[in-house]
């Protein structure tokens, strides 16, 4: 093919998938289960070559580890099961306590709590691949039961939600992300306050928190969880901890920083919740 | 079709290291943008045509693993593609400075693009922060990188042009 025929070709081609990646942009952009399509479509090409890398990269860097002495195994195994003991007699303490809990709280007709509900652990077996977004893919999808919206955790903290499900990989957006934000309430004072994601402070392991009222009585070292009027998050779900607070110039609302539970360095399992807040 | 096959594995690999390999290196705040320097690799290399199509794939396969919107990434890379095919036989491909440059350039494009369609038009505005907690250090490893991959793309074209070219050689 001559030069001048191939460059018209290029120049063609070019448009025509202009024009079909735009349409896709503006498909996913007004339907976010139009990913559904291309998760699944990536599920079955990319993903398992993900999930063997992270198989082969846990092998490798856990071989080391089997060269521990057999004598310091034996201890750790006494100490662990002296510690279990401990732990099931507590297990019975709070059997009983959480019976009477959950009488008591249907008996006020109390919405239901995150820890009622049903989780499935996953692994996380891949990032974005681009700087600017905080988004993973795990290793559980819609076979296993997920749906869009679900709520993830990790070490008892809240990740983010799952953006796209498809057969059997998901992707997670983190509530670091720039764009996304979280409406919040302090655990012991109930303030309402909304926490954000910011690229620039999580570097320094923050997030924001603004629009909390002025009378708030929030102060350093609170509990900042999920309220109950978040339109995406199941309530009660621990964000992080205040690390200052102060009331803005404007003198209508305060605001100040977070530090999440989470630890976003170094997630390896997360937890997801099996239900998806309802807004009436 | 040897050519496609080869791309194609290329581009799988690059995308697999980015999103996998590269999260275990402890210590590393910015993933180097592999896929990126393949997209510019290949433009000059073998033309405009390889070049958009390398970039869409390359794209694309970044906007499945990690965008709420598919095609994002996918136009950018391709655009960038097709620019840098412009180079096609107007540069020669065998010096060490055309990498740099078309590190910095396309790096400092894609960038620019994401900032304007995620960040500029949601009033964050805080460009600074950004150049230096994420620009800067995804430029530092790319860069560093580029001489690799681009090391790669030009040997592999190399070997495929020599097969083309045998194999044209026999209809003669």
């Amino acid at each position: 093919m001559n030069r001048r025929k191939l460059s018209l070709t290029s120049k063609f081609i070019l448009s025509v998938l202009t024009i079909i990646l735009i349409m896709l942009i503006a498909v996913t952009y007004y339907s976010p289960a139009g990913t559904a399509i291309t998760r699944t479509l990536a599920n079955y090409t990319v993903v398992p070559l993900q999930n063997g890398l992270n198989r082969l990269g846990g092998w490798m860097f856990g071989a080391h580890q089997e060269q521990k002495n057999l004598d310091e195994a034996r201890a750790q195994i006494d100490q662990l099961e002296s510690e279990i003991a401990a732990l099931k007699e507590d297990k019975l303490k709070y059997e009983t306590d959480l019976k009477e809990l959950e009488e008591m709280r249907s008996l006020m007709e109390m919405k239901k709590t995150y820890s009622q509900y049903d989780t499935v652990g996953a692994s996380v077996i891949a990032s974005s691949g681009s700087n600017w977004f905080y988004k993973f893919t795990i290793d559980k999808g819609s076979n296993d039961g997920l749906e869009l919206n679900m709520n993830v955790l990790s070490g008892g903290g809240l990740v983010g939600y799952l953006s796209s499900v498809g057969p059997d990989s998901s992707v997670v957006t983190a509530i670091i992300n720039d764009s996304t934000s979280v409406s919040a309430m302090s655990s012991d004072t109930k303030d309402i306050c909304v926490i954000s994601g910011d690229l620039n402070l999580i570097q320094e392991n923050r997030l924001r928190l603004t629009m909390a009222d002025r009378d708030s009585e929030m102060k350093e070292d609170s509990l900042i969880v999920t309220s109950q009027i978040s339109d995406k998050y199941l309530s009660g779900i621990p964000v992080g901890y205040v690390t200052e607070i102060s009331t803005d110039a404007d003198k209508l609302s305060k605001s100040g920083y977070i530090t999440p539970v989470v630890d976003f360095e170094h997630l390896g399992h997360v937890l997801i919740i099996k239900a998806v807040k309802k807004t009436e | 079709m040897r050519r496609v096959i080869c791309t194609a594995a290329l581009i799988v690999a690059a995308f697999l290291l980015q999103t996998t390999v590269f999260t275990w290196i402890p210590y590393l705040t910015a993933v180097p943008n592999l896929l990126l320097i393949i997209t510019f690799s290949f433009g000059p290399l073998h033309g405009s045509l390889t070049g958009l199509i390398a970039g869409c794939a390359s794209g694309l396969l970044m906007d499945l693993s990690g965008s709420d919107v598919i095609g994002y990434h996918a136009l950018v890379y391709m655009y960038l593609g097709y620019i840098n095919g412009k180079l096609y036989q107007i540069v020669t491909p065998d010096t060490l400075l055309l990498p740099f440059l078309l590190c910095i350039g396309n790096e400092a494009a894609y960038h620019i693009y994401i900032y304007l369609f995620s960040f500029l038009l949601k009033n964050q505005l805080s460009f600074s922060s950004y150049a230096s907690g994420i620009i800067l250090p995804e430029l530092i490893g790319t860069l560093l990188l580029t001489f690799i991959i681009y090391g790669c793309c030009y040997y592999l074209n190399k070997w495929l042009e020599k097969h083309e070219k045998r194999s044209a050689a026999k209809f003669v």
